[in-house]
């Protein structure tokens, strides 16, 4: 679960945030309940300004990704729906991805499927 | 007046030989046990890499805990000289010991406060998304015990004026356990909300270390503190129920409790302090460990 911002990046800092929090509820890494750091923690591991963060958290909150409890801080919420058609619509993206490059590569469905299953097996254990 | 001037040069010179004995503990250079202590406690394993960090850690915490010491224990010795001097008494009292713990918990604090922060470097940065959590450094004593005392001396400091108390020093005992309870709070998560960016894994284990012993320090200080002012609100406020305070309550007090409150009170508070801010903590942590 590592952030990383580029405060020098085209994309404003609190939007890095937002949507790489974003990503990781919707690929499941993280988990409703989960706690996130405090504004204050987050702003000095960044070296970026609390008020940065807060929009970022702020912006979360409406979405309905996180939300913010007395004594218990941001934790992600635990009904997303919002991140599961997100992260529907970006597998379909990916998957049409993936159906692109094996076309160019000249594979037959049979082929791209069978690479994909094996892309999807889980890694042996070292 | 010959046999008091005797005693007054005798505690000046002890007085003198402590704070000479902490200054020069203050400034020398860290020695080879006090890093095997810090380790040990830690469970540290002290690499190249990480050890000018842990030395600079020890150097700067211990500086500060020592200005502290120093300050309130020079106060102290001035004070006691003074008062020898206007009354021709000289009371040198435990409550001493109060004033150089309290002086030392100031030091650690100031020592966690002033420490700089290295500022980022340029280009992209990195953090993790998990919260780091008093837990994770220090044993649950250490939000546990300071709240309790903080809470029972507040108690007691509100409790002893609805029931005819007069005496300044019960609630003073009371509100100073709750103030010593509250700047724990606030400098434990100062502590644990300075930066901290992924490194290697001996670097990212040195900088939890350090968070650990400070945390361990400053609670284990704070429940001495709290330990001896709420000890002492409530054993007014006993007295209070008692309907023995008041204007003859010396007198009044039975000799087992006057022994308490002499000895063993303080002494619990020494030594609770030292046992818990020695106590062996290990912090595993390694989710940013970059291998």
């Amino acid at each position: 679960m590592i952030l990383t911002v580029d405060p020098a990046g085209a994309v404003p800092p609190y939007e890095q945030i937002r949507s790489q929090v974003e990503a990781m509820v919707a690929a499941g890494t993280l988990l409703a309940g989960d706690r996130l750091p405090t504004i204050r923690q987050l702003a000095h591991d960044l070296g970026l300004a609390t008020g940065t963060v807060g929009r970022a958290y702020a912006e979360l909150e409406q979405a309905g990704l996180v939300v913010s409890r007395r004594r218990v801080g941001t934790v992600v919420a635990e009904t997303s729906p919002q991140p599961a058609r997100e992260r529907r619509r970006r597998l379909a993206d990916a998957a049409e991805a993936y159906a692109h490059a094996a076309r160019l590569l000249g594979a037959t469905p049979a082929e791209a499927r069978d690479a994909l299953d094996r892309a999807l097996a889980p890694a042996p254990r070292s | 007046m010959a046999p008091m001037l005797g005693v007054l040069v005798t505690v000046l010179a002890i007085g003198v030989g402590l704070v000479a004995r902490w200054f020069w503990r203050s400034f020398r250079p860290v020695q080879r046990a006090e890093l095997e202590a810090f380790a040990g406690a830690s469970g540290l394993a002290v690499t190249v890499a990480n050890g000018p960090r842990v030395l600079e850690a020890i150097a700067r915490t211990r500086l500060w805990r020592m200005v502290g010491l120093l300050v309130a224990g020079s106060a102290s010795a001035v004070a006691v000289v003074v008062r020898a001097v206007r009354t021709g008494v000289l009371h040198v009292g435990v409550e001493i010991v109060l004033w150089l713990l309290i002086g030392y918990f100031v030091g650690a604090v100031l020592g966690e406060l002033l420490t700089a922060w290295s500022a980022p470097a340029p280009g992209p940065r990195s953090a993790s998304l998990r919260r780091r959590e008093v837990g994770e450094y220090v044993g649950s004593w250490a939000v546990r015990w300071p709240r309790l005392l903080g809470a029972v001396g507040l108690v007691a400091a509100l409790a002893a004026p609805a029931l005819g108390d007069r005496s300044w020093w019960l609630p003073a005992a009371g509100v100073g356990a709750a103030v010593v309870w509250g700047v724990t709070v606030l400098v434990t998560r100062f502590v644990l909300e300075r930066p901290q960016q992924p490194a290697a894994e001996d670097l990212l284990a040195a900088d939890d270390a350090i968070r650990s012993r400070s945390l361990h320090a400053l609670a284990a200080t704070a429940v001495g503190i709290e330990l001896w002012l709420a000890a002492l609100a409530v054993i007014g406020l006993a007295l209070t129920l008692l309907g023995r305070l008041g204007p003859d309550a010396e007198q009044g007090v039975p000799p087992l409790l006057a022994v308490v409150l002499v000895l063993a009170v303080p002494v619990s508070a020494v030594v609770v302090s030292r046992r818990l801010a020695r106590r062996p903590f290990r912090v595993v942590r390694e989710e940013l460990a970059l291998r």
